[in-house]
């Protein structure tokens, strides 16, 4: 009887000494706010594509961007920049427009937790528009990194991010987003991937409004009946 | 050698000729005016930014200095289609008819030289006009495109999106003019060939733009469907094939032979019937 009061005595305070399981949307938040003293950086974007139907040169350029919603891009021929990545709120949107968040494991890699979650969209109006089925994102428990992004439809994989983190002076910043997806998807029978290598980067560097403004668009002067292009 | 003089001759009398350069005059007027429009209200297409829809955001710009020949090349070909045939057909038109007109024909043939390097001569002088306008468009809307617009890209949408960076685009620029001068070449064998048909150099002119517009006329009517294969405007744009990500040669290639047999029997029949023309004038 003692030994049981013993056992279950040391049980309870082994339970109270241990940290509590973070939840899945703490890990969900802890990785999303990773990047909240960001105000604004410059990076150098190297981009490289195969994606079947698009034909574009490997080439860097300069991206400018202030968070949450301002960037532009810096260079002589087309480059085309993925405007969610580099404003940190791909799956912030999601999460923003509801999400219900569910741990699908853990595995040690590298002495390094990973957190494998699946984020399932709440059946908003917003979401039926812009959200998939589901989402699996793998965060990296010891700098709450997000790793790998699976877009889900069904039960098949239509889109793939991974990611390469480095810190840069106190934050870690991506230096290489691969995102792929299956020739399903693409619909020629060949998958496609699209590469982007960041580097070079300047962290809080006082970008302005005005910097934006100023490097706007000229709106072009059209004929009627000949629509402007989408912002 | 004797070949070389009387080109050389040809040329210096098709360039004494205030007409033909009434041409090229036409001509940069007509790009400046593409270029002014393209500047104030964008380009005759949609934009890589319209491409790529909202969820990114593109650098660069929509038009550059190689986006303007490939621009009235490709999207508004109304210079390579109506334009310069008529300004050839006018020269090339008058190169044998206009003598018989004026009467300097016989003169002509007085001399020790064959008939066949005579029209060989005409010929290849038509083919040099041919080929300096066609360059000449290319030339001014691309240094017209720099003063304007600046360096930068080819985008096309021909089997999706393609970006052809500064290098490429220009060689692929290059490529699609050559294929053109080789084309407008064919329209000036067909002017030469009316040229000796017709006595008049300004009916020579007229038919050969009428053929033009018949045959162009022919590939959209239903009925003549089965006929559109053989017809020379159906081979007029072997060049667009420049603009794709990969050149469908075997294509070009197709279109070339056409275009080459249009010539090769407009020449074969302007020596047949100038050589046993009786020349009375």
């Amino acid at each position: 009887m003692r030994s049981i009061i013993i056992c279950a005595l040391l049980a309870g305070v082994a339970a109270g000494a241990a940290p509590a399981a973070p939840t899945p949307m703490q890990i969900l938040e802890k990785a999303l706010s990773i990047h909240k003293n960001v105000k604004d950086y410059t990076a150098t974007i190297t981009l490289s594509t195969n994606i079947p139907g698009l034909e574009l040169p490997t080439r860097s350029a300069k991206v400018y961007v202030k968070l949450p919603d301002k960037v532009y891009v810096e260079s002589a021929g087309v480059f085309p920049v993925p405007r969610r990545a580099v404003l940190f709120g791909g799956i912030s949107d999601d999460v923003r427009r509801g999400v219900t968040a569910s741990l699908m494991g853990t595995k040690k890699v590298n002495g390094q937790t990973i957190y494998s979650l699946k984020l399932v969209p709440k059946p908003t109006d917003a979401n039926r528009i812009a959200m998939p089925q589901s989402i699996a994102v793998w965060i990296n428990g010891s700098r709450w990194t997000i790793e790998k992004v699976q877009v889900i439809m069904g039960s098949a994989v239509v889109g793939t991010a991974q990611f390469t983190w480095a810190k840069v002076g106190s934050y870690w910043m991506p230096t290489r987003i691969v995102a792929s997806a299956p020739k399903e998807v693409i619909g020629t029978g060949q998958s496609g991937t699209l590469t982007m290598t960041m580097s070079n980067y300047q962290v809080n560097v006082g970008l302005t409004d005005e910097f934006f403004a100023q490097h706007q668009r000229r709106p072009t002067p059209r004929r009627h009946g000949h629509p402007h292009p989408q912002p | 050698m004797k070949l070389l003089t009387l080109v050389s001759g040809e040329l210096t009398k098709m360039f004494r000729q205030r007409g033909t350069y009434a041409g090229y005059v036409l001509l940069a007027v007509f790009v400046g005016l593409f270029l002014w429009g393209v500047w104030a209200e964008g380009p005759p297409m949609s934009g890589p930014q319209n491409a790529f829809g909202p969820d990114f955001v593109v650098g660069g710009k929509a038009v550059s200095a190689p986006m303007v020949p490939y621009l009235l090349l490709d999207i508004i070909p109304v210079a390579v289609n109506v334009f310069i045939p008529l300004l050839i057909s006018m020269i090339a038109g008058g190169l044998v008819a206009g003598e018989a007109q004026r009467g300097t024909l016989r003169t002509m043939l007085v001399r020790p030289v064959h008939r066949w390097a005579v029209i060989v001569a005409k010929a290849v002088a038509s083919f040099l006009h041919a080929a300096t306008l066609v360059l000449f468009m290319g030339a001014v809307s691309l240094l017209g495109g720099y003063l304007v617009f600046g360096r930068g890209d080819i985008i096309t949408f021909k089997d999706g999106l393609v970006v052809l960076p500064e290098p490429q685009a220009l060689q692929r620029l290059a490529i699609a003019y050559g294929l053109t001068v080789l084309t407008m070449c064919s329209v000036a064998a067909i002017a030469l060939f009316c040229s000796i048909v017709f006595e008049h150099p300004l009916t020579a002119s007229g038919v050969t733009v009428g053929f033009l517009i018949v045959s162009a006329a022919l590939m959209v009517i239903p009925y003549f469907e089965w006929l559109s294969p053989y017809l020379l405007t159906t081979h007029f744009h072997g060049y667009r094939q420049a603009f794709y990500r990969e050149i469908n040669w075997p294509q070009v290639w197709y279109d070339l032979s056409y275009v080459g047999a249009y010539s090769a029997a407009a020449l074969g029949l302007s020596l047949v019937i100038f050589c046993r023309k009786d020349i009375t004038c």
